[in-house]
């Protein structure tokens, strides 16, 4: 079976703010995702946009415009969903980030260096 | 309090935003609209990232490097100027306006129309700096032979390599939503016509190469530079059949349906990306070979420019890689275009 493409940090938190915007996920929604996954950074719309052309030139996902509507001026929504590729990466970057928390938090302890983090396979 | 963005505003930024994402980005900004100043500056945030990206999108870095060289040394003789800055001005302004050009291109089917105008406008940039430079520092201005040679030869040159190839054209991949028989037929269309141009373009130049470099093999040169162009010569005609054989577009009927058309057109995808994974045998090294024995060979006779002949060979080398890595990137994105009509395909069936 062919290997997930690798996909950067702020790639995960974009396309996770996509799957978490489900049906309703373009441009506006999505910024808003990115930026409460990122708090407390700020985030700029145009990067968003910017990822989201990477994410698609790569095939993790996919888009297409919607009718226009008024409260919009008349304009269409670039709709956003994730492929099976970017499922696919999404999951596997999730799994290697959760491996990570879990090393550290052997070493620090999940009060002192991880908030209230739980590592999920103890031993 | 008002709801809308200001006409004058939006027509500003409208003309900023470059078409291909100017109806997503306008809607979007219109709906964070909270007063002018937020959405000029939510605006002129996001524009560097979008222009950026669709740069990136629509501009190959290789490419761009070879036209960039091709520009400083064969059109404006940077070798021959009194400064370097001299030859690099007019190839950075050149440079600019075609990317440029790519990043604000919306799909256009006249594409001689659009080529020309873009050839215009570049040439009108490096005339422009001209006559400033003419005024403010004409220590940087070309010189004369360049503006009368190099520079409308090289466009003519120009203006035929876009014509083949046009820039600005960027397909995304995603086709998780399917494909209308309408869009796939206007898609065969497009491609048959862009392969089609692009072989007669390459003929005709190959023609050219033939029958000058056949001048050249009957002239009092040296022998072995006669070799070399009458090896040129014999590369171009080989070139002309190889294209005549395996490259020229075999149209797929109208009334094929869905099925039996995505199943041609992957076929000759195909075909298609295994010519650009070869490219550089049956273009690159008949046509580098010739090339070198006749511009560097006789170089290497003489003990004073053997160090010239080196570096003229690392030149022609780095050249001809350039170009089977550009060809190598048009095989993977050709392969890209064949998985995914695959998925389309069997999505349909299902």
């Amino acid at each position: 079976m062919k290997s997930a493409p690798s996909i950067g940090q702020f790639e995960q938190i974009v396309m996770a703010a996509v799957l978490r915007c489900g049906r309703d996920a373009y441009g506006v929604t999505i910024h808003e995702a990115v930026e409460r996954l990122s708090a407390p950074k700020s985030v700029a719309l145009g990067a968003v946009y910017a990822t989201l052309d990477r994410l698609e030139d790569k095939g993790l996902v996919s888009s297409w415009l919607s009718d226009p509507t008024p409260e919009r001026g008349g304009r269409s929504k670039r709709h956003y969903q994730l492929e099976q590729d970017g499922k696919r990466a999404l999951r596997e970057s999730v799994l290697a980030a959760r491996r990570i928390c879990d090393a550290v938090a052997e070493v620090w302890g999940t009060e002192e260096g991880l908030g209230r983090w739980k590592p999920v396979r103890q031993k | 309090m008002e709801t809308r963005s200001p006409e004058m505003i939006e027509k500003l930024v409208r003309v900023l935003v470059p078409p291909a994402s100017r109806e997503h980005v306008l809607g979007d900004l219109q709906e964070r609209y909270q007063s002018p100043r937020q959405y000029l500056a939510d605006a002129l945030k996001a524009l560097p990232f979008i222009i950026a990206s669709r740069l990136r999108r629509t501009t190959h870095p290789l490419g761009l490097l070879l036209v960039g060289a091709f520009l400083y040394w064969a059109v404006f003789w940077g070798n021959r100027q009194e400064h370097w800055v001299a030859a690099l001005v007019p190839t950075l302004i050149t440079l600019v306006v075609l990317a440029m050009r790519d990043v604000y291109r919306e799909v256009a089917p006249k594409w001689l129309r659009v080529v020309a105008v873009d050839i215009a406008i570049a040439a009108s940039g490096v005339l422009l700096s001209q006559l400033i430079f003419a005024a403010t520092a004409p220590g940087l201005l070309l010189t004369r032979d360049t503006l009368l040679g190099g520079f409308p030869l090289g466009f003519v040159i120009l203006f035929f390599v876009r014509w083949q190839s046009p820039g600005g054209v960027h397909q995304p991949p995603g086709f998780s939503r399917g494909i209308s028989m309408q869009e796939l037929r206007a898609e065969i269309n497009q491609y048959e016509s862009t392969i089609r141009r692009a072989i007669r373009i390459e003929i005709g130049a190959c023609i050219l190469v033939a029958l000058g470099f056949q001048v050249l093999f009957w002239s009092p040169a040296p022998l072995i530079s006669r070799i070399g162009a009458g090896f040129t010569s014999a590369a171009a005609l080989f070139i002309i059949w190889y294209l005549h054989r395996y490259a020229r577009v075999r149209p797929i009927p109208e009334n094929f349906g869905f099925a039996d058309s995505i199943a041609a057109y992957r076929a000759d995808l195909k075909r298609r990306r295994r010519m650009s994974k070869t490219y550089g045998w049956w273009y690159v090294m008949p046509l580098a070979t010739g090339f070198w024995l006749m511009g560097i060979a006789p170089q290497l006779q003489r003990p004073d420019s053997q160090l010239s002949a080196a570096l003229s060979t690392l030149v022609l080398a780095a050249v001809s890689a350039i170009l089977v890595l550009v060809h190598q990137g048009f095989a993977r994105k050709t392969q890209r275009r064949i998985e995914q009509l695959g998925i389309v395909s069997e999505r349909t069936q299902a």
